[in-house]
């Protein structure tokens, strides 16, 4: 079932990455959508759904933004790993883990990009764009989370206490 | 006897004894006297006041709309004037469909592509010739354009005051830097800088922009020179493609 709504839900955010996310820029600077959904879900309903929902995101944001097939489902790989490795404790850790995976996840999504863009010789130096870009969007990114985090809760509750009753 | 003044005296006494209080009662009845004969009134000034309250919202709302249609006419003027001034080129206007979610890129996506006659390399443009960035990326009816403010852009520039020359380049902090700015070049707060056709990759005199800061260390080999796009390029809607227009990569000898 959850399946019928994280579906639709991701091409929704796909493209509100690419349309309505950047009229709302801070400083020039927007957060990884996608990448912070995909990680308030993980967290909040478990491994299993993101193992298929994480890849689905990576292949429909390849759609629409303008980085080289495949750089954004590289980015999003390990949180489709995740269910081999800690996807369980992820759950388990709550808000603390997910915002401590969001760091984490938000670090290495950046630097994926940066590296596909350094390979075809339209990055600039890696100091700059550390300093600049990926540090002050981990923080968008973590500040996302909370909005979603607690969203994704919610819904979550009432599920259970539908399936319970 | 009031006639012929025998109670005047008694008139004056009276007059001037009573005549206080009258005043003072006059004025304590006044207003409620005003408001018994203006009961009508207030009604109808009501009234009248919630007709010209809907009139103001009419009137409001029909300037909203005389200024939005000024504006969209005012873009479109514009657009035509950049179409005359660079006469002899062919455009395909283009609306902006979407950007580049990714933070280290300074792309936008436009509504041509291929089917239009848009090429890789090709500049864009918005009203007053002013430089957006080069298409980067084309797809049969879509196309991406990298920004000049994005970290792999260089435009071969001068200033319009001295023609000094440099190249206009991107950089994360999404300011563009005219760099190569040699230290005895005459470089003002304010200066206009301009595409300056060399290298074959722009045609020449778009605007870029205005200079915003010039360094004055004369330690370092060049001058450090900040430029602020002319262009809202974090509000472009429509944009125009010189179709026309070959870039021509010119090789060193």
């Amino acid at each position: 079932m959850s399946y019928w709504i994280g579906l639709p839900l991701l091409v929704l955010v796909a493209l509100i990455e690419v349309s309505v996310l950047p009229m709302f820029r801070v400083y020039g600077l927007q957060p990884n959508l996608m990448l912070v959904l995909l990680i308030a879900w993980l967290a909040v309903r478990g491994a299993s759904e993101a193992f298929i929902l994480a890849p689905i995101g990576g292949v429909l944001l390849g759609f629409v933004d303008g980085a080289p097939a495949g750089t954004a489902l590289i980015g999003l790989a390990p949180l489709a790993f995740l269910h081999d490795l800690r996807g369980s404790q992820l759950r388990e850790g709550g808000l603390i883990a997910a915002i401590g995976f969001t760091i984490l996840m938000s670090f290495f999504y950046n630097f994926v990009h940066l590296s596909v863009f350094t390979l075809l010789g339209q990055a600039g130096e890696w100091g700059a764009a550390s300093v600049r870009i990926i540090v002050p969007t981990v923080f968008l990114n973590v500040m996302l989370l909370l909005p979603l985090y607690w969203l994704l809760t919610l819904t979550d509750r009432e599920r259970r206490q539908t399936v319970y009753i | 006897m009031s006639g012929i003044g025998l109670l005047r005296p008694v008139e004056d006494v009276s007059y001037s004894l009573f005549s206080p209080v009258e005043k003072l009662l006059r004025s304590a009845a006044e207003p409620i006297a005003d408001i018994v004969a203006n009961y009508g009134d207030v009604h109808d000034l009501t009234r009248e006041n919630d007709a010209l309250r809907a009139e103001n919202e009419r009137l409001e709302a029909e300037i909203a709309r005389l200024r939005g249609e000024a504006s969209r006419q005012k873009q479109l003027e514009r657009l035509l004037e950049t179409r005359n001034a660079l006469e002899g080129q062919t455009f395909a206007t283009a609306s902006v469909i979407a950007r580049d979610p990714s933070n280290l890129r300074r792309r936008v996506a436009i509504d041509v592509g291929r089917e239009d006659g848009v090429k890789k390399g090709m500049p864009v443009i918005t009203q007053g010739t002013t430089l957006v960035g080069t298409i980067s990326q084309v797809e049969d009816s879509h196309a991406w354009v990298t920004l000049v403010t994005d970290v792999d852009s260089a435009v071969s520039a001068l200033l319009l005051e001295s023609r000094d020359e440099g190249i206009v380049a991107g950089s994360y902090s999404r300011q563009l830097s005219l760099d190569f700015v040699a230290q005895n070049a005459t470089v003002n707060k304010g200066d206009t800088v301009l595409t300056s056709g060399l290298n074959g990759t722009y045609p020449k005199d778009l605007v870029i922009g205005k200079v915003t800061a010039v360094s004055t260390n004369r330690q370092e080999l060049f001058r450090s020179v900040t430029v602020e796009p002319l262009a809202s390029l974090s509000h472009l809607e429509i944009v125009l493609v010189m179709v026309s227009f070959e870039p021509t990569e010119v090789s060193p000898p």
